[in-house]
């Protein structure tokens, strides 16, 4: 009340004050002896609200300032007044809602640890903690990220088909998918890989696309696999294209999407990818040289920023490698970047193994979490025991993001101390599932 | 600013007669980061040397105004230059506004937009969503000077629905 009495005064000596327009509701905010001079106008004069009053009453203003919130906050104004309300659940509001300053990395923990990192490197609060709003008997585990949404799937358990959902965890929300192996076919049929798609530039509704294999009947001797589509807008799966086949080692879950395309690779080498809007499959260019080596090592495979990016690393003691950006008009993969973790390995020598039987020959355990490509600059980030690193691509410095003890992490097997993390990108959305 | 010519002077500034009739002059890069003063004089047209007059604005908020463009037009190219560059700007967004009372800002955010003076907006109602961040619905409304048009019954509902989003809220701030 003082602030609001202090302010009265000032404004009694710069200007002049004249209560108009809706005045019950002014009137109420107000100490009485102003109600004296009150009176109803039909017009409103521009300085005869308090500033605050004039600024929510301008709906281009409230509308910028309620943008930059992140949705918690925002679904509780939904209670201030009506108005806010409406405007906050406008389809207009959600696509315009970018909340650039939840824009981070998640980790995920196979015991469902979620760290976050924003993307100017800041420890801040995580969108949000857990997925526990989505209870599951078996347990969940997230599959994609996609602009705010995520796919997640429930853990294998004997006899049981997985469930997949669909979730907005910043608004606590999730939808049941109906299940894809049952797409025109009565028979349970394996699902390889599931994949989001959900771009709110373009759309405010998410597809999700599955690969699957064909009935037995409808299959002809080599075309194993079928795509099928669930959208949003239709609330149901339906095929696309005809059964195609694969090379039998083609890695299905691993899918990235980019350019509204997702792509897949197979350790042989070939790569395939499914433009979600023209539902077409294509082959794209073949996967950098691997040399002398015989089996393919695949270290990364992801998106960030625009760019598709893949990592090969051969050699156990190798610290050396390269980062692999696809090109735009899909014609080869180029080496965008030459990444050294020597600096690395020096300053965190609890990275060197040697093998049991050798004293020679060393490895190093770090496992690629992801590569980032922003407005920022470029880096990678790199989980090592016990602890995250970030490493700027460009000028080849680095720096630990956040550290947690030896206990949280599961040790999966005997000599490995480095857990079993995914990263993804994740930024706050307003999108309904 | 003087030339070795014997030209008349190009002074390079304009001139801003505020609501409390108070005349500023200010450079002409500063005063061109106002979007409505751009548009006023525009590439031809109104002179140069006449005076504009800004009936909206007090010359309390255009002193204020005044100071961040020219903070702004200096670490913005430094910002762009390298690493720590950037991180004064960061630095500079960070403290500017802290000292100010929510009101004030307010009055700042009226006098930024009717000037068109994107940048300081910006920050203007970056600073007002990181203070409502996280606040109760009640600080809100008495902070916009809001009264609520639900009835009991409608409110009740809608606290239960987003039940979860009204826990581990922040505890209302003292007055400013």
């Amino acid at each position: 009340m003082l602030s609001q009495f202090s302010f009265i005064i000032h404004s009694f000596i710069h200007r002049c004050f004249i209560f108009i327009h809706k005045p019950m509701e002014l009137l109420t905010t107000v100490p009485d002896q102003e109600k004296s001079e009150s009176r109803t106008m039909p017009l409103i004069l521009w300085d005869s609200l308090l500033p605050a009053e004039a600024v929510s009453g301008n709906q281009d203003l409230i509308t910028d300032i309620l943008l930059r919130l992140p949705v918690k906050s925002l679904l509780r104004f939904k209670c201030v007044s009506k108005q806010w309300h409406s405007l906050i659940s406008e389809p207009r509001f959600s696509r315009h809602y970018r909340s650039l300053a939840s824009a981070g990395i998640i980790f995920c923990g196979t015991n469902e640890l979620i760290h976050h990192v924003s993307c100017s490197g800041r420890n801040s609060e995580p969108p949000f903690k857990s997925l526990d709003f989505i209870s599951d008997s078996a347990g969940i585990k997230i599959l994609q990220s996609c602009n705010g949404l995520i796919l997640c799937c429930s853990l294998f358990e004997l006899g049981k088909n997985r469930n997949y959902y669909i979730c907005n965890p910043s608004a606590r929300q999730f939808l049941v998918l109906p299940p894809p192996n049952a797409i025109e076919s009565d028979e349970s049929l394996t699902i390889f890989g599931v994949h989001l798609a959900f771009d709110p530039c373009k759309s405010t509704h998410y597809q999700v696309i599955c690969v699957r294999n064909c009935s037995p009947s409808s299959a002809a001797t080599n075309d194993h696999y079928q795509i099928g589509i669930y959208s949003s807008e239709t609330r149901h799966w339906r095929l696309s294209g005809s059964p195609f086949s694969a090379p039998f080692d083609m890695v299905f879950d691993n899918g990235v999407l980019w350019n509204g395309t997702i792509h897949w690779i197979s350790p042989t080498g070939v790569s395939l990818c499914f433009d979600i809007v023209q539902e077409q499959l294509q082959e794209m260019p073949s996967l950098p040289s691997n040399e002398k080596w015989s089996k393919r090592r695949l270290r990364y495979f992801g998106e960030s920023g625009g760019h598709l990016h893949l990592i090969e690393i051969y050699g156990a003691g190798t610290t050396e490698f390269e980062v692999f950006e696809m090109e735009r008009d899909y014609s080869c993969w180029i080496s965008k970047y030459q990444v050294n973790l020597a600096a690395i390995i020096n300053a965190y020598p609890e990275m060197a193994r040697s093998y049991p039987d050798s004293h020679d020959s060393r490895f190093y355990l770090f496992s690629i979490l992801f590569v980032q490509e922003n407005e920022e600059g470029s880096s990678l980030l790199l989980h090592i025991p016990g602890k995250f690193i970030c490493y700027n691509l460009r000028d080849k410095t680095f720096k630990e993001l956040c550290e947690f003890g030896a206990n949280s992490t599961k040790v999966n097997t005997s000599f490995q101390h480095i857990g079993c993390f995914h990263a993804y990108q994740f930024m706050e959305t307003l999108a309904w599932v | 600013m003087s030339t070795e010519e014997d030209t008349v002077q190009e002074k390079k500034t304009i001139s801003l007669k505020t609501s409390d009739d108070e005349v500023f002059e200010l450079e002409e890069n500063v005063a061109m980061e106002f979007g409505t003063v751009k548009a006023f004089f525009g590439d031809d047209g109104v002179p140069r040397d006449m005076m504009m007059p800004i009936p909206n604005v007090h010359s309390k908020e255009l002193t204020r105004i005044i100071d961040f463009c020219t903070k702004h037009l200096d670490l913005k190219p430094k910002a762009e230059l390298d690493e720590a560059g950037k991180k004064e700007l960061r630095k500079f967004y960070k403290e500017y506004m802290k000292e100010d009372t929510t009101e004030r800002i307010m009055e700042l955010i009226l006098a930024a937009d009717y000037l068109n003076v994107n940048d300081f907006l910006d920050l203007l109602n970056q600073t007002v969503a990181d203070r409502i961040s996280n606040k109760s619905v009640e600080y809100v409304r008495k902070l916009f000077g809001i009264e609520s048009d639900y009835t009991p019954e409608e409110e009740e509902a809608l606290r239960e629905q987003y039940a979860w989003a009204f826990e581990g809220v922040d505890e209302d701030p003292a007055e400013d």
